[in-house]
């Protein structure tokens, strides 16, 4: 089969008739997507790609089961959603505080690596980073989920609109709203 | 002009969603159009859709971008394939040299204890070859390579059988010809 042009749904049926190579190209086609989106809940990239690579092997292990009824980015990035939140919930009970106890017994900070050589460049993009982070977090859920999906895991609006069960007209009001407020609270980092 | 500005800076201009849906690229032909008209037109929009643009970029710039894959999931499969098959030709040779050894010590099995000494220890060290030679290419394999590899393989299986089949019956043959060894060792020792 012709991996290039064949949707989703072709490539899924020639797998499940015993092709099994050809879910490499559904893996090339989401993956980045996926750990995309699975970063926005996690905040980890290391994680979001070791967990992107469990999602492709739950998926793949459930295959037989997709309905072809629905598209296989919604089913996806489903099994994605709930993979992470089971992941968030886990984590929750490990947390790594932000100080350490010294030698002395007194608190310290811990240090990170910095990613860049320049420390002004590193301090404004992890600046930009949190102020990013904190806007969207900020939405109400019904936008921020929508944001999400758009921008990170890069769906199309219909994509969109199968996976939450939402009218088209419904998701572009909802992401128009939401791009909107984001525009006011990252305002200041639009000009630079 | 069909907008007018807010005091939070945005356009409450009617076309709003559709510059908005415009500079996501999510519009039809027709909306295009019309969207690039009222641009022409409207200062408000023209600066709603830099500062949208801006903040796509924005977006954008925050995404992750993965390494490509550093292991080509079709790759291993046919090397797994391959694998299974030296695999098999080996456990099929060693199985073929053991019933060798074996018919040529079955004749003095009975007459001597300590040939089927010697085929027991042969027997156990052709088993943990074979063990281990499956376990090192189970250890080979990882995650989404081992479920993609245990996808429907005809060959696979029956090779596999096969040499179930074989080892069986190597081991049923071998556990007779030691219970004959103990019978003929037991009637020595009683004369």
């Amino acid at each position: 089969m012709e991996a290039t042009r064949a949707t989703d749904e072709e490539l899924v049926a020639a797998i499940l008739e015993g092709d099994a190579a050809l879910y490499t190209d559904l893996v090339e086609r989401y993956r980045g997507r996926l750990i995309n989106y699975l970063n926005r809940f996690l905040g980890n990239a290391e994680e979001s790609e070791e967990l992107s690579q469990e999602v492709f092997l739950r998926v793949y292990r459930a295959l037989d089961r997709y309905n072809p009824k629905y598209r296989f980015s919604t089913w996806l990035f489903r099994v994605a959603r709930n993979a992470a939140i089971d992941l968030i919930r886990k984590r929750r009970l490990k947390l790594v505080p932000m100080q350490r106890v010294g030698r002395d017994g007194q608190a310290r900070e811990r240090e990170f690596e910095s990613e860049e050589r320049d420390p002004y460049r590193t301090l404004r993009n992890l600046e930009r980073r949190h102020a990013i982070g904190a806007a969207i977090d900020g939405l109400r859920e019904e936008y921020r989920e929508l944001i999400q999906l758009r921008h990170f895991a890069e769906m199309t609006y219909e994509e969109i609109a199968e996976f939450k069960g939402m009218p088209l007209g419904t998701v572009k009001n909802k992401l128009f709203r939401g791009r909107r407020m984001l525009k006011a609270r990252l305002a200041d980092y639009l000009t630079d | 002009m069909t907008s007018s500005d807010r005091s939070d800076g945005m356009t409450s201009c009617a076309h709003a969603e559709l510059i908005d849906a415009w500079v996501d690229g999510a519009v039809s032909e027709a909306e295009r159009r019309s969207a690039e008209q009222h641009i022409a037109e409207c200062a408000a929009c023209r600066d709603e859709a830099r500062e949208l643009s801006a903040l796509h970029e924005l977006l954008t710039a925050e995404r992750l971008s993965p390494e490509p894959l550093a292991v080509d999931l079709h790759a291993p499969r046919t090397r797994r394939r391959a694998g299974r098959r030296r695999a098999a030709v080996a456990a099929a040779g060693l199985v073929a040299v053991f019933g060798g050894v074996l018919a040529v010590l079955a004749p003095l099995a009975a007459a001597a204890g300590s040939a089927a000494s010697a085929a027991a220890t042969l027997f156990d060290f052709t088993v943990t070859l074979g063990m281990l030679g499956a376990g090192l290419l189970d250890a080979s394999w990882r995650g989404l390579n081992v479920a993609m590899s245990s996808a429907p393989e005809p060959a696979t299986p029956a090779l596999l059988f096969g040499g179930a089949a074989v080892l069986g019956l190597t081991g049923l043959l071998f556990s007779l010809l030691r219970r004959g060894a103990k019978a003929s060792a037991r009637q020595r020792s009683r004369r």
